[in-house]
């Protein structure tokens, strides 16, 4: 008798075990039925739209409650729900490719850095066909120049997030070391001028060098040189501010420059030693007394972002105007899913994230009173309800991510102004020539693999400054072009040429 | 011939309550092994989500081309057959001498430990292997540079720039990380063998050497071929972790570090195509299969009785 009740508490446990697994699905599907039926006022039955984003943390415990709170007004405004499907980062393509050839339901979806792979894999709606019925007011603060910077073949298939659309590049440095050593930084205005504050480093601080490498990436992983037209295989130099040549990046004297002054500052000591393989992230290593600053991709109010990253005071030194390129613009991007079942739909509610700030605040900082309150006398400085911090706070969101971050509130500590001048960023910012222009690799697919995997090999060492130039350069550059990338190139120049004749830009 | 089938069909429905047993495992194996191999045709496809799966246009042998496109083909290939060679040779080897050693040990609480011990590194991620290589490596702090090294008066060598330690390095970390699991195996087969022929070796005034010679590796040959053969097919895979992670990802050492997953990734992290990931898949069972075919054939030649099938 015993032993057929332990028999039969095993087979138990182990349903329930099997039944736990299955539990989150079925757990949504009874959302689904629940929104549905709660929110038919109207004739028409509302549409609940899927909108899938990539997160860094955990799922935040009050999502359900903020998504209670945007449906209220969207069932009012577009007569539709919203179900938000955060997903962890590293899982977020993978399960994206996942419910699109599966055929799961899902509306909308944000892109980091892939929307012309994407675009090329039939993802996407072309949003462009019905934008102008639904969203029009998203063309309006967008700006008709960026809005036509994700245009492929004349259609557009995203809107990206309104951020910072530019870059300007540049080093950023301990504010502390700078004031003690009184390092000029107005006279670091170039790649090369940066050794000014290497040498300061290196002569008064023992134990740290100048720069560190990104995470995980080389030291030039974000500084740019050059417009990489999608892929960094064929660019334009000089930010592509001068002219439309499409060249091999890796072969130009420029590059070769940046590689020998990297080369010469890590045998002087003024880069980390080991910056081609450490794991650690680089605002661990300058917080700890290791390095003093980066290279770095940089936009307004970066200084503050940083800081609060590391820990410590920071300060930049800028060696290059701010310049727009297809691939600052569409890096971050929301778009309608190919299978969508209402596209329309979908749209008018990516049109709220860009011009409702109440729906946009709710996205992004959650319910005010609960996860956030205003500063008192301001009307969009927040800061955390008393007891609540940024490691216990129950909502927490990306603001760059969801649409308009103009509308978004802006948080204590930072410079309340700091969107209004990112705006002015936008707007005074140069255009690559090539802004707008988005390469098609399709035919080329076997080329790009096979150079994208020498560029994972060489880069990194190269641009840390760990090998001897004259030896592994050239080895480099072989490879590549073994691998195809004169051929990548030459496609690249045609379809460039073809897309500015039609644009009218030379 | 039809007597025989029909005293099989016989046999079936006499012991058709152990049959029924089996079925379970044959519906686990068909949805788990063969129901996924339909989807190799996405191989030869250019996978579009709007057009779906199916509806996706044929490209026929298009996304294996990347595959030999680029001058390092050569050595990706040879990386990865002869690195899996060696580790098959030697964790072999090795695995049957710890197998035979903690069988000798008479102590059952010691053997249990020992067991244990040698199991132990099999159960941790190649991430977390990773770190520890990097701990002992690492130019700035690394446990070989500061503390090994200098006991010889040599000098600190930059072991993430120097390709030439790292095939060492690798088969190192691989015996240390599988010979355990292997081990067991070996072990319970060795256990298992009757003691009656020692006994009678004994009497015959075996020694030791000679007892595991003519007693406990020819009875333990089937066990060693199939374990073998397994490890044949699977020749053309490369540990992933081993090659990626245990080297920090570091371009220098690529030449003694490149298998055919860690270009695959490479290659396709930043495009995601599914159609060229598939073909690499695809290519590498082929080849798989082919060579355990081959292996069995070549046992079989040998000797009927070990071959798999």
């Amino acid at each position: 008798m015993k032993k057929k009740a332990s028999w039969l508490t095993m087979l138990l446990a182990t349903m329930l075990v099997l039944a736990a697994c299955s539990g989150n699905g079925a757990n949504g599907n009874n959302q689904t039925q629940e929104t549905n039926t709660g929110g038919a006022g109207e004739g028409e039955k509302p549409y609940e739209i899927v909108y899938a984003y990539p997160t860094f943390e955990s799922v935040p415990t009050d999502l359900q409650l903020v998504q209670d709170e945007i449906n209220k007004i969207t069932l009012e405004k577009i007569n539709a729900t919203v179900k938000l499907l955060p997903i962890s980062n590293s899982a977020f393509t993978n399960q994206i490719n996942l419910m699109l050839s599966g055929g799961e339901k899902l509306d909308a979806f944000v892109m980091l850095g892939d929307y012309s792979t994407q675009i090329s894999r039939g993802a996407l709606y072309p949003i462009g066909n019905i934008m102008e019925e639904n969203a029009q007011a998203t063309i309006d603060v967008l700006g008709e120049n960026y809005y036509n910077a994700t245009k492929v073949d004349g259609v557009s298939y995203g809107i990206p997030s309104i951020r910072d659309l530019a870059q300007d590049y540049g080093f950023v440095v301990r504010k502390d070391l700078v004031e003690k050593h009184n390092i000029d930084l107005s006279q670091v205005t170039t790649f090369d001028d940066v050794e000014i504050i290497f040498k300061a480093i290196k002569e008064n601080e023992p134990g740290m060098v100048g720069a560190a490498n990104l995470s995980n990436g080389s030291i030039l992983s974000t500084y740019a040189i050059h417009d990489p037209l999608g892929n960094n295989l064929g660019v334009l130099m000089n930010n592509g501010l001068d002219n439309l040549e499409v060249v091999n990046l890796f072969a130009t004297e420029e590059y070769e420059h940046i590689l020998r002054k990297l080369r010469e500052w890590y045998v002087a000591g003024y880069l980390l030693q080991d910056a081609a393989t450490t794991p650690e992230f680089t605002n661990v290593i300058v917080k700890s007394g290791k390095a003093a600053g980066w290279f770095s991709a940089m936009k307004p109010g970066f200084e503050e972002q940083e800081s609060r990253n590391v820990g410590l005071e920071m300060v930049a030194a800028r060696t290059g105007e701010a310049v727009a390129k297809t691939d600052t613009v569409t890096n971050v991007a929301l778009g309608v899913a190919a299978k969508s079942e209402n596209p329309a739909k979908t749209l008018q509610f990516l049109n709220l994230l860009y011009t409702d700030q109440e729906i946009i605040n709710l996205i992004d900082w959650g319910i005010e009173g609960k996860h956030y309150v205003k500063v008192e006398g301001s009307d969009n400085v927040i800061k955390y309800p008393e007891g609540v911090t940024g490691d216990n706070v129950a909502y927490k969101n990306y603001s760059w991510m969801h649409g308009n971050q103009f509308l978004s509130y802006v948080f204590e500590g930072d410079d309340p102004e700091v969107y209004k001048e990112m705006e002015q960023f936008n707007k005074s910012a140069a255009a690559s020539k090539a802004l707008g222009f988005s390469f098609n690799g399709d035919e080329l697919k076997n080329e790009i693999a096979a150079c994208n995997a020498v560029l994972e090999q060489y880069r990194r060492v190269l641009e840390s400054g760990v090998v001897d130039v004259d030896k592994t350069l050239p080895d480099f550059l072989k490879k590549l072009e073994d691998a195809g990338i004169n051929k990548i190139i030459e496609e690249k120049q045609k379809q460039l040429d073809a897309w500015a004749a039609a644009n009218g830009v030379s | 011939m039809g007597n025989t089938l029909r005293s099989k069909w016989k046999t079936y429905y006499k012991y058709w309550p152990l049959m029924l047993l089996m079925l379970p495992g044959l519906i686990y194996l068909f949805i788990n092994n063969y129901l996924p191999m339909l989807g190799m045709f996405i191989a030869f496809k250019n996978v579009n989500f709007t057009q779906g799966i199916w509806g996706s246009d044929w490209v026929g042998f298009k996304n294996f081309e990347y595959l030999f496109k680029t001058s390092d083909a050569y050595i990706i290939t040879r990386n990865t057959i002869l690195y899996n060679a060696v580790f098959i040779v030697l964790g072999t080897i090795l695995a049957i001498i710890f197998a035979i050693l903690l069988n000798e040990v008479r102590k059952k609480i010691l053997s249990r430990f020992y067991q244990s011990i040698i199991v132990l590194p099999h159960l941790i991620s190649y991430v977390v292997v990773g770190y520890l290589a990097y701990a002992a490596f690492s130019m700035e702090s690394g446990f070989m540079n500061k503390t090994i090294l200098p006991l010889f008066g040599i000098d600190p060598i930059s072991w993430y720039t120097e390709p030439k330690y790292w095939p060492y390095i690798l088969t190192l970390v691989n015996l240390w990380k599988s010979v355990g699991f292997s081990c067991i195996i070996y072990l319970a087969s060795i256990i298992s063998i009757d003691h009656e022929y020692y006994e009678a070796a004994k009497l015959d005034g075996a020694s030791k050497w000679q007892q595991i010679r003519a007693i406990t590796i020819p009875l333990i040959t089937p066990v060693i071929v199939m374990l073998t053969l397994l490890s044949i097919g699977r020749i053309f895979y490369s540990d992933f972790g081993l090659f990626y992670q245990v080297p920090m990802n570091t371009g220098m050492l690529s030449d003694a570090t490149n298998v055919i997953d860690t270009y695959v990734y490479r290659s396709l992290m930043v495009m995601g195509d599914i159609g060229m990931a598939s073909a690499a898949g695809v290519y590498q069972s082929i080849v798989g299969f082919i060579l355990v075919l081959s292996a069995n054939f070549i046992v079989r030649k040998i000797n009927r009785e070990n071959a798999l099938f």
